[in-house]
């Protein structure tokens, strides 16, 4: 709650015009942006350009922002969209340019991630969730990797409580099934 | 996937109502190959919320707030170009919508008016006398005075008429029109213009 008051006071200061307010606001949710984004596309490039889109979105967006929701999950509500607005794009420019995926892995050598054996383990969550249609995947980024209530997924995703449960519980049987063939 | 597997991940997804799950929990606390079970899929699962923790390169997100304040510069840039974009054209446009509808305003209103000034700029004086005539009676223009036996020549204020535009009509050589001999040069303009606009009037209309 205290969280949520400190968001709105950030928020009412910078539509006051204190832009120090809205660098607060960027420094306070980035990484979540980034790792939610990374997460959802399985790249940084991609997951760079969203998150920049995003920040961008809210610096535009804060002054329309209605204080009815926390501004996490209306930060969140962006990102996802932003996500899958990206998954399509990249879906259709792959239909264009008959883009190879081997292409695709190399671009992907730019990365925030060094450790090799980190990467590993982030590629090897990647390829399992690239395999999950994007909705599911969303549902599953939000419930496992932003550990978000059932209830907060709903208000971004604007699906049922029942629903999301039923999403999640076939995203996890899927995710399973691919590591256990691996392993 | 095995039915018991099954129940694990409905359990996580909380997908069981509460009797389900009292039933589920009481398994879990006496089945210890169950319990195992359920360890090694939970694990699975947290496994991919565990990425979380990996270290990565912080430099990244220390250099995305300038980055995005130089791309929202530039936004602001492209937003002004793409709204000044806008304004020209739509300025243009009021612009020349503007200066046509004036210019077929007062193509109406000149139109007639031209004419009328042609006509009079071309009417000669004795047509000018003539209308005179025609719209005030002889009398009303040149009285006789009945005092001095001579001839007055009246002139309406709104009427105007030159001289030797009604000599054809007049025998001004028996008229005493020193009257109309006092009236100036400028003054005799200003009638002569006096009646241009009347009949300038009639021919408006």
């Amino acid at each position: 709650m205290i969280e949520k008051d400190n968001d709105f006071e950030l928020v009412e200061k910078f539509v006051s015009g204190d832009e120090t307010a809205f660098n607060l606001l960027v420094r306070k949710y980035q990484k979540k942006i980034y790792w939610h984004a990374r997460q959802m596309l399985g790249d940084h490039l991609d997951a760079d350009e969203v998150t920049q889109e995003v920040l961008i979105v809210l610096y535009n967006k804060l002054k329309t922002f209605g204080y009815k929701s926390s501004l996490y999950t209306w930060i969140y509500k962006i990102v996802t969209t932003r996500s899958l607005n990206q998954i399509r794009r990249n879906k259709i420019k792959r239909l264009i340019t008959f883009e190879n995926t081997e292409n695709r892995e190399f671009v992907s050598k730019q990365d925030i991630i060094n450790d090799i054996v980190n990467r590993e383990k982030i590629d090897k969550v990647n390829k399992a969730l690239k395999k999950l249609p994007p909705k599911q995947r969303q549902i599953f980024v939000l419930r496992n990797f932003d550990q978000l209530s059932y209830e907060e997924i709903s208000e971004i995703t604007g699906k049922s409580v029942g629903g999301l449960k039923a999403n999640y519980f076939h995203a996890l049987k899927k995710v399973l099934e691919m590591v256990d063939e691996k392993d | 996937m095995k039915k018991i597997d099954e129940d694990i991940l409905k359990y996580l997804s909380g997908l069981l109502n509460e009797e389900e799950k009292t039933d589920f929990e009481n398994k879990l606390a006496v089945d210890s190959s169950f319990k195992e079970r359920y360890n090694k899929i939970k694990d699975k699962v947290d496994e991919f919320s565990l990425v979380r923790e990996i270290d990565f390169n912080e430099t990244y997100f220390n250099n995305l707030l300038p980055i995005v304040h130089e791309k929202l510069i530039k936004h602001k840039k492209v937003k002004l170009i793409r709204e000044y974009a806008l304004i020209i054209p739509t300025v243009v446009v009021v612009l020349f919508v503007t200066i046509i509808s004036i210019i077929n305003r007062n193509g109406e209103i000149d139109l007639p008016k031209s004419l009328a000034t042609e006509v009079i700029n071309n009417i000669d004086d004795d047509e000018l006398a003539d209308n005179l005539i025609k719209d005030y009676s002889f009398e009303s223009v040149l009285n006789m005075s009945p005092a001095n036996g001579e001839f007055e020549i009246y002139i309406p204020d709104n009427v105007n008429l030159s001289l030797n535009s009604i000599s054809q009509y007049v025998d001004f050589s028996k008229i005493d029109y020193t009257q109309v001999e006092n009236i100036s040069g400028s003054e005799l303009e200003k009638l002569y213009n006096n009646l241009s606009a009347i009949t300038f009037e009639k021919v408006s209309k």
